[in-house]
This record gives structure tokens, C-alpha cells and sequence, in this order.
């Protein structure tokens, strides 16, 4: 419920930012994309094989953004979202290793709010990737099951410098939840950003 | 005002957001400490069985209800109430003073209220009649603060007990408020006759390794199971990898369809179980061996039992065809008394929604056909269709009403 108020929070925020945005001057607005790497850690609440979790893992983000000169913007955000893995031995001749990822699809609605720092909200689906390797005295099999996750959000907090008039640098600290597993995670990622 | 809308908008889809999907709570039976059955002496249930009739409230607090229906299953005497599909659920034993004590726990239907419960009959009360077979002015009280007293009122009905009524549990019982078990479980299996069926409906699907399961939901997701590693469709992983990293809410695991049968087999009385084909490609080639397997087991040791493959599609029925030798064992159709006919099924399913489908009925039992009508949950609707349909059974997540008021009304 936490989140869902913050959701609704930063979405009030955002519609605020949209109101204010019909009286300013109009800017020429402007397309950039964006592409981050970073570690997450993710908030181990798994009911079985919970004392397995590997809790470190990365994240890679690519966004594209269209700025309309204003402090909101909007765009499209996806990428390759790491949760956490698994590696065990049952026995002493086997061994199972299970990874989970997330593809998200997602709307951002990004919102600068001083000079350089900014709050964006994404939401939409994700697709769950779960690879599974199996060794055992028969042989191995490697597996990969895909889920559709689709009421998912994140929430992040970001720096961002322009080092040229074409290209940006800059950190954002973001939460991600996966409604369909309840799946938690908080990244650190490092952005670049160019101005289209 | 499109600020306000937008905003309301944005509230309730928060609200869905974290509402929408609830996991399936388990609410375990109460554990009794038995005190009254230490150092009692086991009876057989072909002894108990003679208790089972109509028994009245003639002493006591009536909290748990007025008149009560007593059935015995393997194990247990169960007593099945007028008040709100309260039930009571019985161990047993013979005391060194000729007594018989029984210990267990009530519980409503649809909530998850319950507590312990102790009874005794005494030697003057009926239990030597009933140790030898005889039910004569029969009475049974509370003891340890329950303080109630039923007296045997009539045995069951001729009709009643002639019509071989199917009474099944959906999943298992109480599914769908607060369950004892996790459903479509092994649990359920062992202990639903306890909760007054006579079988039960499981939904089956297809592993990796086309292993039959008994799992409801498309996906692993947190309804049924706990929390783990593996996620997506049931059919992309082999059953041993969901047999070590998926457990059901309860803590138990999803069981194959031969773990199901042997258990329906081997530890109840159980008569129906209806498999629920979820449409895997192929499932009728995989699901064969397993259930002439079955048949075989149950007829060496002179069980009868009956096991129904569910056909709830199109589709089903499509992969039902393609599997030529499973036309010699039970199926069952629930889209229509023709499709029903056509397919050779032997059951005719229709859904509580379509009502008492009496002319299909009608249709139905001309070609010897069964009917059941499925999920029926609201006890005024049970006993609508028990007195004015022709069904020969019923499903539902609340057995303890149709078990009262079948065994009442007829």
C-alpha cells in the first residue's frame, strides 16, 4: 500500500508539473535517449531456497525521452533488469543454477526538479525471464521459462550533468516492483544520455 | 475537474493495484490435545458406520447449531449442522470404561471461526448397543466445557442412501474462504472425506517432461504457492525441478496424478475423483497409462472407484479424440448433453449458471448419462437444485451444506 500511495504521489506531482507547464512560455522541445549500467540489490522474499539468493546482481536501462522543454517529460524505458540468482547443490553430483531477469516495458514520466536533479515514475509490463541449468549424472539441460508481469512501476531519483550541448552524464537510485512475483529491487545506475 | 477526475483515476488503480490479487489463505484445523482419547481402544468404522443417521440438540447450548447430519468416513465421525454449514470433525476411541470418547475440532464453512470439541458416549447412552451393532436411543455429550447433547433421531432415508448422490469437493474444501489445505493438494485427498464427500474435482495439467499434475492455475504464481525460483507456465519445467523448488502455500508439494490416484486409492474411501483437463497438447496419451494404472490398483484391492476426465472445452475435447483408446474410459463433457452423447461421456457437467437444465437432463439420463452441476457454493441455491433438479451430484466448495441438506430433505 506504501508504494501505491507514492505512486499516487508522484503521479500528483507530475499532473501539478503538467498544470503549471499550460501557463509557461512554450520551449522548443526536444528527443534524447539514454542508455545506464549499474548493481541493484534485491530484497530477498523468497518463501523457499531463500538462504541460496545471490541478493547482488545489474541492471541495464536504455530510455527514450521526449523533452519538451519543460520540467516533465515523457517516454519509453527498457532494458535488462537483474534480480537474483541461485546456484545450489543438492546432492554432491548435482547442481541446479536459476537466474531471474526482468524485460521491462515501460511508460516514464520524468520530472526535473531543481537545475540537475529529477524524479521519474515508470509503469507498465515486463516480461520474467527465469533460466535454469541443471547438471546432473544424466547429463545437463539449460531452460528458459518467459511470465508477462504487467501491473509493474519503478520510482528513481537522479543527477544528471550536461557535459556538451549534445551529452549527459548522470546517477539515478531506482526502485523497481514486479506485481505478478512480488519482486522488490533497488538499483545504482550510471547514465549516459545524447540529445537527438 | 479533470484534475479531480484524474486523480480519483489514479487512486483506484492504486488501490487495484495493491488489492487485486490476494493469496489463497490457509487457516490449518486447530490442533486438540486428545486427553480424552489416551489409553482408548481403536474401533473399526464398520462399527462406527452404524451411528450415522439424523441427530437433535436435546440439551445444551445450541452455538453450533439444532440438528446435525452424522456421517463416518475411514477414520472419522463427522457431524454436519443446520446453522451456517458448521461441521464437526471426530477422532475416536473405545474407554476402558465402556465408553466411547471423541475428540476433534468444529468449524463453520465460510469462516474461519472454529475450535476444539470432545463428546462421549456413554455405555448407558448407546455405545455397548452400538459396540454391537445395535443404535438404540443412542445420545452423545459434550465433555471438557462443550456442553451440548445430541440424541439419535432417524437413520437415513431409503432414498437417500439409493441414489448414489455425488458429492464433490472443488479443489479440495472450503477453497475459496480460508481452506485447510492448499488445493488441488494431497492433503485434500486424504482428508476430504472427513468433510463429507464422496469425491473429488482436480484440475490437471501437463509438465515439461509430461508428467500429469494436479495444479489449477496456468502460471506458478503466489495464489498457490510460496515464494520461489521458478516462475512461468507449469509445462516449461520438468516435474522433479517442481518438486524441488515449488511448494504449495500449506508447505506441501504439487502432487503428479499417480501420487493423487494412489493416495485416493490406498487411504480413503473416496468413490469419484474428477480430473479437470486443463488442455495440454497430448495430455490424454500422457494422462492414460497413468489412470489405467490406477484402475488396476484400485481393483486389486476391491476398490471401486471412478475416474472422470473432465472435458470443460472445445479444445479438450479436440486432444480427447486424438487418443482413440481413452474412449474406453470416463469422461466427462460440461458443454452440452449432445456434445456429451457424442463423445461417449458418461457425465454431463453443466455449469450452476445454466440452471436446472432440466430438458437436458431429462436427455441426458435417457443415454445413461450422468448429471452433475458444479460449483454450487450458495446454500439456498444447494437446496434449490437438490429439490426441484434431477442432478446426481454436485460440486462445491462447501460440501457441509449440500451433505446436510441432501441427507434432511430426502
Amino acid at each position: 500500500m506504501t508504494v501505491g500511495l507514492l505512486a499516487v504521489m508522484v503521479g500528483t506531482i507530475s499532473l501539478h508539473a503538467q498544470d503549471l507547464s499550460q501557463t509557461a512560455k512554450p520551449k522548443k522541445h526536444r528527443f534524447s535517449i539514454y542508455a545506464g549500467l549499474g548493481p541493484n540489490f534485491y530484497f530477498n522474499n523468497l518463501e523457499v531456497s531463500k538462504q541460496y539468493v545471490r541478493e547482488f546482481n545489474f541492471a541495464f536501462v536504455t530510455r527514450f525521452m521526449w523533452e519538451p522543454g519543460h520540467n516533465l517529460s515523457l517516454g519509453l524505458e527498457t532494458g535488462y533488469n537483474g534480480l537474483y540468482s541461485i546456484k545450489e547443490n543438492p546432492t554432491v553430483v548435482s547442481q541446479v543454477k536459476i537466474s531471474n531477469a526482468v524485460i521491462p516495458i515501460q511508460l516514464v514520466i520524468s520530472m526535473k526538479f531543481l537545475q540537475d536533479f529529477y524524479g521519474s515514475f515508470t509503469m507498465g509490463q515486463s516480461i520474467l525471464l527465469n533460466k535454469v541449468y541443471t547438471k546432473t549424472p544424466i547429463g545437463e539441460q539449460r531452460s528458459t521459462a518467459t511470465n508477462l508481469s504487467l501491473g509493474d512501476f519503478g520510482l528513481a531519483a537522479g543527477y544528471k550533468k550536461s557535459i556538451s550541448p549534445k551529452i549527459y552524464l548522470g546517477a539515478e537510485l531506482k526502485g523497481f516492483y514486479s506485481s505478478k512475483l512480488d519482486d522488490k529491487n533497488l538499483g545504482l545506475v550510471f547514465l549516459t544520455g545524447f540529445r537527438l | 475537474m479533470k484534475a479531480i477526475v484524474t486523480h480519483t483515476l489514479a487512486i483506484l488503480f492504486c488501490f487495484l493495484f495493491t488489492t487485486g490479487c490476494r493469496k489463497n489463505l490457509i487457516t490449518i484445523p486447530p490442533g486438540s490435545k486428545d486427553e480424552n482419547l489416551v489409553n482408548t481402544q481403536s474401533i473399526p468404522g464398520s462399527t462406527m458406520k452404524k451411528m450415522e443417521g439424523i441427530y437433535t440438540l436435546t440439551a445444551g447450548s445450541n452455538e453450533l447449531g439444532e440438528q446435525f447430519v452424522c456421517k463416518v468416513s475411514r477414520y472419522k465421525v463427522s457431524f454436519f449442522s443446520n446453522k451456517e454449514g458448521i461441521f464437526i470433525i471426530l477422532k475416536y476411541g473405545k474407554a476402558t470404561d465402556g465408553s466411547i470418547q471423541f475428540s476433534g475440532f468444529w468449524r463453520y464453512s465460510e469462516k474461519k471461526d472454529q475450535g476444539n470439541i470432545q463428546f462421549a458416549i456413554t455405555a448407558a447412552n448407546g455405545a455397548t448397543d452400538l459396540l454391537n451393532g445395535i443404535v438404540n436411543n443412542l445420545k452423545i455429550t459434550g465433555v471438557n466445557g462443550s456442553s451440548m447433547q445430541l440424541q439419535y433421531l432417524r437413520k437415513f432415508s431409503d432414498k437417500a442412501l439409493s441414489k448414489d448422490f455425488m458429492i464433490m469437493a472443488h479443489h479440495g474444501v472450503q477453497t475459496t474462504s480460508d481452506p485447510p489445505f492448499a488445493e488441488n493438494s494431497l492433503l485434500n485427498v486424504l482428508n476430504d472425506e472427513d468433510y463429507g464427500c464422496r469425491g473429488l474435482e482436480f484440475d490437471v495439467r501437463l509438465t515439461k517432461d509430461n508428467v500429469p499434475i494436479c495444479v489449477h492455475d496456468a502460471t506458478i504464481d503466489t495464489r498457490l504457492t510460496l515464494k520461489g525460483p521458478l516462475s512461468g507456465a507449469w509445462d516449461q519445467y520438468n516435474f522433479s525441478l517442481i518438486s524441488s523448488y515449488v511448494t504449495l502455500i500449506d508447505g506441501q508439494k504439487v502432487p503428479s496424478v499417480e501420487q493423487v490416484l494412489n493416495a485416493f486409492i490406498d487411504s480413503t474411501n473416496l468413490t469419484y475423483l474428477w480430473l479437470d483437463i486443463k488442455g495440454n497438447k497430448d495430455i490424454f496419451k500422457y494422462l492414460e497409462p497413468v489412470i489405467r494404472k490406477g484402475y488396476a490398483r484400485a481393483a486389486a484391492q476391491n476398490r471401486i472407484v471412478h475416474f472422470i476426465a473432465g472435458m470443460p472445452s472445445a479444445d479438450v475435447i479436440a486432444e480427447y479424440k486424438k487418443q482413440p483408446s481413452y474412449a474406453s474410459l470416463p469422461t466427462l463433457c460440461e458443454q452440452s448433453v449432445e456434445l456429451a452423447i457424442e463423445n461417449g461421456s458418461k457425465y454431463y457437467a453443466p455449469r450452476f449458471t445454466e440452471g436446472l437444465v432440466l430438458d437436458a437432463a431429462q436427455k441426458a439420463k435417457a443415454n445413461g448419462i450422468k448429471v452433475l452441476s458444479w460449483t454450487l457454493n450458495d446454500k439456498n441455491m444447494i437446496r434449490n437444485y437438490l429439490v426441484n433438479g434431477q442432478f446426481d451430484g454436485m460440486i462445491s466448495d462447501y460440501p457441509a451444506y449440500v451433505v446436510y441438506d441432501y441427507y434432511t430433505l430426502f
